[in-house]
């Protein structure tokens, strides 16, 4: 094969894997970690590193759009990015002391985790309990429903809402991943924020998490632009049309598709941590 | 009346954020396109370069600058810098968001935001090796 074969065969892997991260809501890293290791042998250290670096970059370009749709919680958002960016320099010095063996297996089990998650049902339980903190710093709000009226919502156990964060935080580091799942579950789970809130928040904050253990990565060495220009490049690519076409397919089928999908790979990314 | 002054205050404080995600978004395009020239201008005809990662060794980013530069490796250098243009974009909207609760006198949330800065660049010190 052709050397610069693999680096367009990795560019346009990664057009798809930010074509699909858009269409299901999740970000390309759960695809291309497993491309790099177990299709082209690219130590998982280094895939971690470029896919944080294109999770930066999808993120930070798409704020804008988040913001646009009126259902991102500023307020809470950087308020939780507290959690998110400290959880995610603690993630950042783990890994300093994990095994590879470690991470793929933690990678596989969280693999396995997220497509448990595609799967179950997604409805509002909104609460009308404000919590102290959340009153002192005003993070109650409301957003626009179908008809574009407004519908107010409190927000609920701050505190645990931080930690459920914090958590996230280290994920993303010691994965490479958004943790978008896990952030959407902090927030409609403990904080009772309606989804559709927490999905924008959650998408409006994923950058800058990742960015707390991109930038360590780039200055430790491991970011290399071989393998994370044409990451980030063809992921910007691919979710730009992501976007475009999700009005014009069906989510339901491709999820239930990718969740097989899901398995699979994560069954791989276990055995080849379990085999050292 | 209070309701109605944090209906007015959020609605600035989202025109901001929006001008300040807007921006963000050109700034990802800049990075994007200094990332993808570096990277065409680098591509090996004759390795696969992903055989040289497969074990992991790794050499502080200062270091390989200093080493690109020696050798005058331009394109390599033109992908680093849309890298650190890229990482540094986050950081600057943490940074006009502090700037903007502190010019609507919302001290709390400016401190959050100035922790979450402070938090991002401990934790690129963390990437230096002591």
């Amino acid at each position: 094969m052709l050397a610069p074969v693999h680096e367009l065969l990795l560019f346009t892997i990664s057009i798809g894997a930010g074509f699909l991260g858009s269409i299901l809501g999740i970000g390309g890293g759960m695809i291309i970690i497993p491309v790099l290791t177990l299709l082209l042998h690219v130590d998982i250290r280094y895939a971690i590193a470029a896919s944080l670096i294109s999770i930066v970059a999808t993120s930070s370009g798409a704020a804008a759009s988040f913001l646009k749709d009126h259902l991102t919680n500023l307020r809470v958002a950087v308020l939780l990015e507290i959690g998110t960016v400290f959880g995610a320099m603690c993630g950042f010095l783990i890994s300093k002391h994990v095994q590879s063996s470690i991470l793929f297996l933690t990678f596989g089990f969280f693999l396995l985790f997220s497509a448990l998650m595609m799967l179950r049902k997604r409805g509002d339980s909104l609460s009308h309990h404000d919590h102290p903190w959340s009153k002192k710093l005003r993070l109650a709000s409301s957003y626009p429903d179908a008809l574009g009226h407004p519908v107010p919502y409190s927000v609920e156990n701050v505190p645990a809402g931080l930690g459920l964060m914090f958590f996230a935080g280290i994920m993303s580091a010691l994965l490479g991943i958004g943790s978008g799942i896990l952030k959407v579950l902090a927030m409609d789970g403990a904080m009772k924020l309606p989804m559709k809130v927490s999905s924008a928040t959650s998408n409006f904050m994923i950058g800058v998490t990742a960015t707390a253990s991109a930038g360590a990565y780039l200055i430790q060495g491991d970011v290399h632009p071989q393998i994370a220009a044409p990451v980030a490049v063809g992921i910007i690519v691919g979710s730009y049309f992501g976007a475009r076409a999700m009005l014009h397919m069906h989510p339901k089928l491709i999820r239930q598709i990718f969740v097989v999908v899901l398995v699979v790979v994560s069954a791989q990314m276990i055995l080849k941590g379990l085999h050292g | 009346m209070d309701e109605l002054n944090k209906a007015q205050e959020d609605a600035r404080l989202f025109n901001l954020e929006l001008f300040i995600s807007k921006f963000l978004r050109y700034g990802v395009l800049f990075a994007g396109l200094l990332i993808f020239i570096g990277w065409m201008s680098q591509i090996d005809f004759h390795h696969n370069i992903f055989e040289s990662f497969s074990h992991y060794e790794t050499v502080p980013l200062f270091q390989t600058l200093s080493a690109l530069i020696a050798q005058h490796a331009w394109g390599l250098l033109t992908a680093y810098s849309g890298l650190i243009v890229l990482i540094a974009l986050p950081l600057t909207r943490v940074a006009l968001t502090a700037f903007v609760f502190l010019a609507e006198r919302d001290y709390v949330l400016a401190f959050c935001a100035l922790l979450v800065l402070f938090g991002l660049g401990l934790s690129f010190a963390l990437g230096f090796e002591i």
